[in-house]
């Protein structure tokens, strides 16, 4: 189950990081909830582990869904490899 | 300024508030003003009780209000009405701006520095010439990538350029010509729908009660925040004062009509997630801020008052953290979250829906009625695991898994929501001790006059004790990520069978102290960097000076032929001032503009400024006092005495903004994010960096669309306290708006076959609601750009609780920001009205 959220939060960041759209778009809206449903399946299954990794992914893009500033890309393009470990 | 303050004013214009029905007791000040002979002006889409106590009403359309002052900042240009011995001398309109700065007059309606594809600017091309401007550390940071604060050092090199003749094409008040060449009173009818004789009696008053020996003030409240661009708004007017030199001065300024629930305290100490208290920003992890010194170095300005910054911050760490804070690590700063977006409560609504978060505490609030897209909220609370709910009586937001819209409609059961609600009542201010700081900065003690019934606690109780078992629970662990729990003191003296903690402790510590001996710290000016003082918001410095002494209490007024600014009745931050900039009321000599308009002045015989408020300035800085620009002067030094506003980079209003807003350095007409018109001025229709937040059940309508024709705004009522339910729940005042209604004017009415008291249904892309038609001629028609406007309007207190209930406006309402601050649009939206009613109650045909 997790793993199964996990793998479509990380297709979509990578659809994200593909397009690059603006912050207002669905994409990053799709990939938050992708990854809330990982964050809970994470601790309904007790894998704790992984779980502050998952919640600083969550945090980035959340910044690139409501920035204060520019996309930060280069962090997006970070989380995704942190998620991927933890995916992977 | 204070709100007795508005009885010095000779002309008051009230715009974006219906201050007799929503700040009564302010408004006593305005009609005192008017008894000694006060122009009262109300500029508002409706005609108010605030209208029907006014000389003149200006009726314009919601969300016109920048063409409307635009309109004055050219009339006054144009016929040389304003105060140019004011303005030449404490704003910038003589500085002269970057070559390569373009207007949105011949940049096809945007400034230059716009990139289209994030939909944000850079601010290179809107500094002074060959500068780099900081903006107010309180102010939201532009979406720039930070420099470390070496460019904001050209600032300490020499003085802005300026041209005191004002022939330089690139001077602000070259600019400000042509920026507002067409906002011309025919262009003001034309987009706002208010007679131009009607504007031309505003512009004529506001114009001939300025100068030396007279004074204006502006009055706002939601009704200028709540729109796309709600900070320009603010701006416009502020561009008015500084070329109608009204700030600083007794009756001049302009009044942000805060609300009743110490909202200014809630700014000051603050609620708001970018702020630390006292308006320090809050760290952002993609600033330059991983560490104190580059945090301070980067939001540190290198001139004006804010240049002290590291005395308030480190003041603030070491009330925090206490022992804990030391120099070794950085006072605790990494104690403190750091910032990666905007975690506003509009971004926050959309991540509870995409079940981001799995708890919230509501407290002092009621989002289900009071946020925009009500439908929208509620879904987001269903995906809560646990919530909640503080308040003095039950509300929608607390019960919605029972009586809510969603569930009305069948789209939930009950038994489906997952999410657990705590309901804890909460005591009435009677009931607590504490302040509640007021529009004017005014921070006033309240004693507990009896004890709250049952469980009800105040949220003092609540949050301490909260606070002590979250330590307790903590206590044992080694995590970095718990470090801030246990850092933090939370030593507040309880007392009583209810252990309740003292409020006055609190206050104590918002005051400051030297941390050897504990003693209060007496001013803001000597607060330390070096973890000598604690202060836990040192704009409070100085409410509670001396032990047991709590200047909140006071209670004395200025007797009849007293100097009218009250310094004994309670306590007005900073230092107890009651205006701030009051420098400003001397000229650049040191001398009052006018005996009848004297304030704060250079006494040559003490060698200080003195008056009848506490001067806002360097006690001893001579006006004649210059900077030596050969030795790099930092903070006061780089200001010369004859510049007031101190918190800005160089001393002076900014009639043009060269950092610190996301949306322009001036105040430009654009369209709400919902219009029925094209924009008249420009090809863009609106703020192009204005926030919206579509996704499905968030949709905006198109400009013009045939199916959204009329104009739709919503307001408080007098008789339905803040958010409605503190009336609502009292029979002696439900009974007064008995349940919810529409304001639809006899005209509109009359073309859609609706009758007063009849049903109506109200409908966007959010959702329907139904109410009963008030059909009153308070509501007029506007033509705009030739063609009929209808506007209707509606209050948005009502609910499903208390004996006063009826469908919630917010429901038609969509979730968007306000670029600077993201607050969300109120106040001009679209719907469509019709007669009748829904087929099912609480149904939707088009919301989610």
């Amino acid at each position: 189950m997790a793993s199964d959220t996990g793998k479509a939060a990380l297709a979509a960041l990578d659809t994200i990081l593909a397009q690059e759209p603006e912050p207002d778009q669905d994409l990053f809206s799709k990939t938050i909830r992708c990854l809330s449903v990982f964050r809970n399946a994470l601790i309904e299954t007790g894998q704790r582990t992984h779980l502050a990794h998952v919640n600083a992914v969550i945090s980035v893009v959340m910044a690139g869904h409501f920035p204060l500033g520019k996309l930060p890309w280069e962090e997006l393009h970070k989380a995704r490899g942190w998620l991927a470990e933890v995916v992977e | 300024m204070s709100l007795w303050d508005l009885e010095n004013a000779d002309c008051i214009v009230i715009m974006g508030s219906n201050m007799a029905e929503n700040h009564p007791i302010g408004f006593r000040f305005v009609v005192e003003a008017k008894r000694r002979g006060a122009e009262i002006i109300h500029v508002d889409p409706r005609f108010t009780r605030t209208s029907a106590l006014a000389d003149v009403h200006a009726p314009i359309r919601s969300g016109s209000d920048i063409a409307f002052l635009g309109g004055i900042i050219h009339h006054l240009l144009e016929h040389d009405l304003w105060f140019r011995d004011y303005a030449m001398a404490f704003t910038n309109i003589a500085h002269i701006i970057e070559g390569a700065y373009r207007d949105p007059e011949e940049n096809d309606g945007v400034f230059s520095g716009f990139d289209p594809q994030t939909g944000s600017y850079e601010t290179d091309s809107w500094q002074y010439a060959g500068k780099t401007v900081p903006s107010s550390v309180s102010e939201h940071r532009v979406a720039k990538q930070e420099n470390h604060g070496d460019d904001f050092e050209s600032m300490t090199e020499s003085p802005p350029a300026r041209d005191e003749t004002l022939q330089h094409p690139n001077c602000v008040y070259q600019i400000l010509r042509r920026h507002y060449a067409r906002y011309t009173p025919e262009m003001v009818e034309r987009v706002t729908g208010c007679p131009s004789a009607t504007f031309l009696r505003v512009a004529h008053a506001l114009a001939r009660n300025s100068g030396r020996e007279r004074t204006g003030t502006f009055c706002y409240a939601v009704g200028w925040t709540h729109h796309s661009v709600g900070v320009q708004i603010i701006r416009a007017a502020s561009i008015v004062q500084g070329l109608l030199g009204n700030m600083g001065r007794p009756g001049g300024g302009i009044m942000a009509l805060r609300g009743h629930a110490s909202i200014q305290g809630s700014t000051d100490i603050p609620t708001l997630y970018n702020m630390l208290p006292t308006y320090l920003p809050q760290p952002n992890v993609f600033h330059d801020h991983a560490t104190l010194a580059g945090y301070l170095k980067t939001e540190t300005p290198p001139t004006g008052w804010w240049t002290n910054m590291p005395k308030y911050a480190v003041s603030l760490l070491k009330a925090w953290y206490g022992p804990h804070a030391t120099a070794e690590n950085e006072w605790g700063y990494q104690h403190l979250p750091k910032l990666t977006g905007d975690l506003s409560q509009q971004p926050m609504t959309m991540a509870m829906v995409d079940g981001v978060m799995l708890g919230q505490f509501i407290m002092g609030q009621n989002p289900v009625v009071g946020a925009v897209n009500s439908d929208f909220v509620e879904r987001g609370l269903t995906r809560l695991k646990w919530l909640v709910v503080r308040d003095m009586a039950m509300t929608e937001t607390a019960s919605f898994w029972q009586k809510g819209r969603l569930v009305e409609r069948g789209e939930l059961k009950p038994e489906d929501i997952g999410t657990e609600i705590f309901f804890f009542p909460t005591a009435l201010s009677g009931e607590k001790d504490g302040t509640v700081t007021n529009t004017g900065r005014l921070v006033q003690w309240h004693d507990k006059v009896l004890e709250a019934p049952g469980d009800s606690r105040s949220d003092l109780w609540f949050m301490y004790h909260l606070g002590r078992r979250l330590k307790a629970m903590y206590a044992d662990s080694t995590l970095s990520r718990d470090a801030a729990m246990r850092a933090l003191t939370w030593d507040y003296p309880e007392s009583g069978e209810r252990a309740e903690p003292e409020a006055e402790a609190v206050l104590r510590e918002i005051n400051g102290y030297t941390v050897a001996d504990r003693r209060p710290v007496e001013k803001y000016q000597d607060l330390k960097d070096d973890g000598s003082t604690a202060c836990g918001g040192w704009m409070y410095c100085g409410i509670y000076p001396k032990d047991g002494h709590n200047v909140a209490r006071g209670r004395t007024p200025d007797g009849p032929d007293g100097p009218g600014s009250h310094l004994g009745w309670a306590f007005a931050w900073p230092a107890n001032r009651r205006t701030l900039y009051n420098r400003a009321s001397a000229d650049p000599a040191g001398k009052p503009w006018s005996e009848r308009k004297k304030l704060v002045w250079w006494s040559e015989d003490d060698a200080k400024w003195t008056g009848t408020d506490v001067p806002d300035y360097v006690a001893t800085t001579r006006p004649d006092y210059r900077p030596d620009w050969s030795k790099r002067p930092h903070g006061m030094d780089a200001l010369g005495g004859d510049k007031p506003f101190i918190m800005q980079a160089d001393g002076n209003i900014q009639l043009f903004v060269p950092s610190g807003l996301k949306d322009g350095p001036l105040p430009t007409h654009y369209e709400p994010m919902e219009s029925p018109v094209h924009n008249p001025m420009y090809s863009v229709q609106s703020n192009p960096t204005a926030h919206a937040w579509q996704r499905p059940g968030n949709v905006l309508h198109k400009p013009s669309d045939p199916a959204f024709p009329y104009v739709f705004t919503t307001y408080r009522l007098t008789e339905l306290h803040c958010g409605g339910i503190m009336g609502r729940v009292a029979p002696h005042t439900a009974e007064l708006q008995p349940e919810a209604f529409v304001e639809v004017s006899p005209e509109l009415a009359g073309e859609l076959g609706i009758a007063h008291l009849g049903w109506t249904v109200l409908s966007t892309l959010r959702g329907d609601i139904e109410v009963r038609a008030m059909v009153t001629q308070r509501v007029r028609p506007f033509v705009i750009d030739g063609r009929v406007v209808h506007q209707v309007g509606m209050p948005w207190v009502f609910g499903w609780e208390g004996y006063a209930r009826g469908d919630i406006a917010n429901v038609l309402l969509a979730i968007t920001g306000d670029a600077n601050t993201s607050i969300h649009s109120t106040k001009a939206v679209t719907v469509n009205l019709r007669a009748g009613r829904l087929p099912n109650p609480g149904g939707t045909s088009h919301g989610q």
